[in-house]
């Protein structure tokens, strides 16, 4: 709808003080009271009047209208597109009035003062109410009933307009609009009926004039117009950044507060103390945060106290918040035993051998162990344990792995965040070191300061500051650099300032195999999956999780093996978001320099990058010469000894199983199912599947792919069960071990505790050797083979 | 176990117990030719006895592979091997046994011995050929096939995931409390269900996928779908029909039973839905297609394993009157 012509229209908001010198508006601050008379009743009214900026607090001055007029008589107006502190657009008509000599109806919202200006209002002209009327008939009919909308937002008003005008706000003598102009709930916080929306603008103001983002604007005509975020994007994939002014300022409830999760806190809770949104607006961490919004959010922020010694949260638990330390020392440790485990002959305790019929039937059996002697880092390649590895944990520290423990301050600000963005378990666990006061805060207000641009400017700060150093710690490409303490710290002092933090949404591309290699990216939480198109179609080659990296090899291309096997310059695989991600991401000027500087570094990513491409590569050969590309893509070429079971033989008798849980303490790691090959079904300890969902939601990253691509858990494994309950083939069991742990009851107390561990098949060649499940097949129909045997079985039979 | 595809490492099995059936049925009829005419061999002349004692070890050993099967760590020789042997051995029994009897059936204790006897073979050769044919058939027939003993287990999972897929595709909203899906999963499954599945970034589907000769249970991950407007439809359908199908099975008498009458169904709810929810039909379509092949699997399985409800109680049974007869026998020879 046009506005009206621009000799009578209010130039474009003021929302500060430079504004006020724009030469109309001074002549106006100069100009003599207007004289003018509203529904019979007369006033003299400044040429100008004050709006409050609602996010600075401060008074600014802009043009008097005919509704700052009426308001000032008590006369009520119906608005609808117009607020006092926005710009008016005049869209929605519904605030017309008549003029004494003027055929036209003029919007009072946008409308300057004049003097003698005669003006009916829809209390006392027929004409407005009629037009108000008809206009409130066909936006009832345009706008679709938004999902609860009494429980979300409160009081619709265009449906009050419309009780005021004694219309039915929820029906309309018009048809409704059939076109159905979609959902957006892409955000976490905010939903998008676009089908409840009545273009009024609000939001668009909202967030450029008031809050500065200019991230929604128009987009389409006529029946098909609508809000758009940045170039159409979906709202949870645009640049916003969720300060929830547009859902303030939507009068219709097309943009609400989604309320994702509900406020844990319960009365019982006694270190539990509900915040109010005037104390939390000190914080700095809330100032760029809408007081609306964190009124609406409100129940999500608690205020918690715990006394010296009391458990914050636990290793694998399963959280959904974040907690932002106000005072006080924490410590943050793993509990559970770093060991590895392995299944060993039972041959009695310490030297005694076990004697007589049952201590000889003992003796055939086995059972797993945990050993403190052989920790296994697998990481680079299962080199024994690095004296100066790091475990990422969602802290701003990362753990060694001899001394599993790092203290907590203020200066942190911060932990617990990928728990509660993706619903992770908790990576560690997080005691009082002193008394201590935390606010506690879920997922929404969270991703409400990951994107505000004050609340973000800040935790990179503290990044930057705080947490960049155990976060590269824990990263291995960097372990040979951390042998020299001097070195790393003139690493962090040179670089510290050229690391951006990156957040993604669940989805998202970061980039696509093929694209021109540009920055290299360190993971800090969440997970990215690493996919490459090959033979037969895309193959996921791994999800990188906490602590490792992606985007080295395109940057590499100058080192010649690397240019042998990769395009120079691009990317060879595509990496995407699996869910909520954080990236460091180093700029490839930047990832030049530091391996122009830090050969030791280069050294470790060169390798490193070498051995994926020559993976890929093999793999890619293998499915290009065999007719067998599933075979290869499953990863079995690699595998060194599959456990294979002939479906034809196999009468389901499931004695293989129980001969596996009889040789491991009555817990069995193998499942009689998996994949089929013709008649032979793979039920190997590992098929290294096609998409290697285990490896996604390991919070201390303790889940990996060996070169030959087998599954391997790290020793430093904290039993969340997370990969258990992501493996869809049951390989990866938990296994309990007894530890000592500090009575929680009893500070100062040990207790003995049940630990678990993920266990995987190792087809028993940790005992003789010949699997249990194999030996005790009646029917012949298990067998081990190697992938290149069980490939010419499989041809053979295909032949 | 399968014999005709590895007859090469049976072969010297049956030609042994051939090679002792013809020598034992010579060494009979050479005994019987040289017995007078008015009395038969009996089970105490020296050939038939041998038979007796041979037969009867035999009938010892194939006891013994129940013991070998309970003590499966035990490194005492595949298991394979001793069930060729059960195999072949039991066979060789059977003329051993029947020519120890001398074909003189009037003892009720040994004749029913020998019935027994005869009916555990049969009852064991009955397992063999079902062995040869049902596994084959379920290879064909069920490729969703799961572990037997969990096919409860894993239709609750696919309720659970059926769940899932309504409220991914559908949006989160809390079913009411007659639904027969909420009966189905308790009240707090059903809120940590919605918790999950509000507060996910990402859900999986699993299916069945076969490339060529090639299949099994792949799961995907999917980034978590914007809800498709109007598609109650699909959340009435899966709370009234689908999740009790999934749950029960044949048991729930369900429509779906019936895979003409499911497609007919199925078909009706594309009908009903906007296309985008269509992907949503296939992987619940899908999962249905799963727990019928896992009351055809429970079919199959049923006829595997059924045979084992004779042969294991009679083999119990023959070994304890096999005791009895060597103990009746023993006394007839010293009275005294």
């Amino acid at each position: 709808m046009a506005a009206d012509s621009p000799q009578q229209n209010v130039f474009a908001a003021i929302i500060d003080e430079h504004y006020i010198e724009e030469p109309k508006l001074v002549q106006l601050l100069s100009a003599p009271p207007a004289k003018i008379t509203i529904d019979g009743k007369e006033i003299t009214i400044k040429r100008t009047a004050y709006a409050t900026d609602p996010v600075t607090g401060k008074p600014f001055a802009r043009p008097t209208t005919i509704y700052d007029a009426a308001l000032q008589l008590g006369i009520n107006i119906p608005i609808l597109c117009h607020r006092e502190h926005m710009t008016p657009v005049a869209v929605c008509r519904f605030c017309v009035v008549e003029l004494e000599g003027q055929y036209r109806l003029a919007p009072a919202c946008q409308r300057q003062v004049e003097a003698g200006m005669v003006v009916k209002t829809i209390a006392t002209s027929d004409r407005v109410k009629n037009a108000v009327k008809i206009l409130t008939e066909l936006l009832l009919a345009d706008h679709d009933t938004p999902r609860e909308a009494h429980k979300e937002y409160g009081e619709n008003e265009l449906r009050v307009i419309a009780r005021q005008l004694n219309l039915d706000p929820h029906s309309s003598r018009f048809p409704r609009t059939a076109r159905d102009r979609g959902h957006d709930e892409s955000s976490i916080v905010i939903a998008v009926d676009h089908n409840a929306c009545i273009l009024c603008d609000r939001c668009i103001r909202g967030c450029g004039e008031i809050r500065n983002n200019q991230i929604i604007g128009r987009m389409n005509k006529g029946y098909r117009a609508r809000i758009a975020f940045d170039l159409n994007e979906p709202m949870g994939e645009s640049n916003c950044v969720s300060c929830g002014e547009c859902m303030v300022s939507c009068p219709t409830g097309a943009l609400t507060n989604r309320k994702f999760v509900l406020p844990q806190v319960t009365e019982r809770q006694t270190n539990v103390q509900r915040i109010t949104v005037e104390e939390l607006a000190p914080h700095p961490l809330f100032q760029g945060v809408s007081k609306q919004f964190l009124g609406w959010n409100e129940g999500a922020i608690v205020r918690r106290r715990f006394k010296a010694g009391e458990m914050i949260c636990r290793e694998g638990e399963f959280g959904n918040s974040a907690f932002i330390i106000e005072s006080g020392q924490l410590e943050v440790f793993i509990a559970a035993p770093m060991k590895h485990v392995k299944a060993r002959k039972n041959r009695g305790k310490g030297d005694k051998v076990n004697r007589g019929l049952f201590g000889l039937v003992r003796r055939f059996t086995s059972s797993l162990v945990s050993t403190k002697d052989d920790r296994i880092d697998h990481r680079d390649g299962g080199a024994s344990g690095h004296p100066q590895r790091y475990i990422p944990i969602d802290a701003p520290v990362s753990l060694n792995f001899d001394d599993p423990v790092a203290t907590l301050t203020a200066d942190d600000l911060i932990f617990g965040e990928m728990s509660c963005m993706n619903n992770y378990p908790r990576s560690a666990s997080v005691r009082a070191k002193t008394d201590v006061v935390v606010l506690e805060i879920l997922r929404n207000v969270l991703y409400i300061l990951q994107r505000n641009k004050k609340s973000k400017a800040m935790l990179d700060e503290v990044y930057r500051r705080r947490s960049i150093e155990g976060h590269l710690r824990s990263v291995p490409m960097f372990s040979n650099l951390m042998r020299d303490e001097d070195r790393f710290r003139q690493f962090l002092e040179d670089f510290r300032e050229r690391m951006t933090l990156v957040r993604l949404n669940p989805g998202e591309v970061i980039f696509r195999q093929g694209d021109a290699a540009d920055n290299f990216y360190l993971v800090k939480f969440g997970f990215v999956k690493v996919s490459q198109k090959q033979p037969g179609g895309e193959h996921v080659l791994s999800y990188v999780g906490p602590g490792g990296y992606i985007g080295e090899i395109g940057l590499l291309s100058e080192i010649p093996e690397i240019a042998a096997l990769a395009p120079p310059g691009r990317r060879v695989a595509t990496c995407q978001a699996l869910d909520h991600v954080d990236l460091v991401k180093i700029t490839g000027a930047a990832f030049q320099e530091i391996l122009a500087k830090f050969p030791e570094v280069r050294e470790q990513l060169v390798q490193v990058a070498l051995d994926r491409l020559h993976e890929n590569e093999v793999s890619r050969q293998r499915a290009e010469t065999t007719s067998m590309g599933e075979f290869v893509r499953q990863g079995l070429m690699n595998a060194q000894s599959l456990l294979v079971l002939d479906l034809t033989k196999c009468t389901r008798c499931d004695e293989c199983t129980k001969a596996c849980a009889d040789a491991h303490d009555g817990v069995t790691r193998l499942i009689r199912d998996g994949l089929r090959f013709e008649n032979w079904l793979v039920a190997s300890s590992c098929r290294s599947c096609l998409d290697p969902y285990c490896m996604a939601g390991c919070p201390v990253d303790a889940i990996h792919r060996k070169k030959t691509r087998e599954m391997v858990i790290e020793d430093w494994c904290i039993g969340c069960g997370n990969c258990a309950k992501n493996c869809p083939y049951g390989n990866i069991n938990m296994h309990g071990f007894e530890v000592q742990e500090e009575d929680p009851n009893h500070p100062g107390h040990q207790m003995a505790v049940v630990k678990q561990k993920a266990t995987m098949c190792d087809l028993c060649s940790e005992l003789d050797g010949k699997p249990s499940c194999v030996y005790a097949c009646p029917h012949d129909a298990a067998h081990r083979y190697s992938g290149d045997e069980f490939r010419k079985i499989v041809e053979g039979r295909q032949r | 176990m399968l014999i005709r595809r590895n007859w090469r490492e049976h072969l010297p099995w049956i030609i042994v117990i051939l090679a002792i059936s013809v020598v034992s049925i010579y060494w009979y009829g050479v005994l019987a030719a040289e017995t007078p005419w008015d009395r038969r061999p009996k089970g105490s002349d020296l050939a038939l006895f041998v038979f007796g004692i041979a037969g009867g070890s035999i009938c010892l050993f194939e006891f013994l592979l129940w013991p070998r099967k309970r003590w499966r760590v035990l490194r005492l020789g595949p298991t394979k091997v001793w069930m060729r042997a059960h195999i072949w051995l039991g066979l060789l029994a059977v003329p051993l046994l029947i020519l120890h009897s001398g074909f003189y059936f009037r003892n009720f204790e040994a004749t029913l011995l020998l019935v027994l006897f005869l009916i555990v073979i049969l009852s064991g050769v009955w397992g063999l050929i079902l062995q040869q044919i049902i596994p084959q058939r379920m290879l064909a027939e069920v490729p969703a096939e799961t572990i037997y003993s969990q096919i409860e287990h894993v239709s609750n999972l696919l309720v659970e995931e059926g769940d899932r897929l309504v409220i991914a595709t559908c949006g989160v909203t809390k079913a009411t409390e007659a639904e027969p899906a909420t009966a189905l999963i308790t009240a707090r499954e059903e809120e940590a269900l919605l918790a999950a599945a509000a507060a996910s970034t990402h859900y999986t589907v699993g299916a069945v996928r076969q490339v060529g000769g090639v299949q099994g249970m792949v799961l995907e991950s999917k980034p978590a779908l914007q809800p498709v407007p109007n598609s109650e439809p699909l959340r009435d359908f899966f709370n009234q029909t689908a999740a009790r199908y999934l749950k029960r099975g044949a048991e729930s008498r369900s429509p779906l039973v019936d895979p003409t009458q499911a497609r007919i169904l199925f078909s009706d709810l594309r009908l009903a839905l906007d296309p985008a929810a269509h992907e949503a039909v296939a992987a619940l379509e899908n999962l249905c297609d799963q727990r019928r092949q896992f009351d055809r699997q429970a079919k199959l399985h049923y006829w595997l394993h059924n045979w084992l409800w004779v042969h294991l109680p009679l083999s119990l049974a023959l070994i304890l009157l096999m005791f009895v007869h060597i103990y009746k026998t023993l006394q007839y020879w010293w009275p005294g």
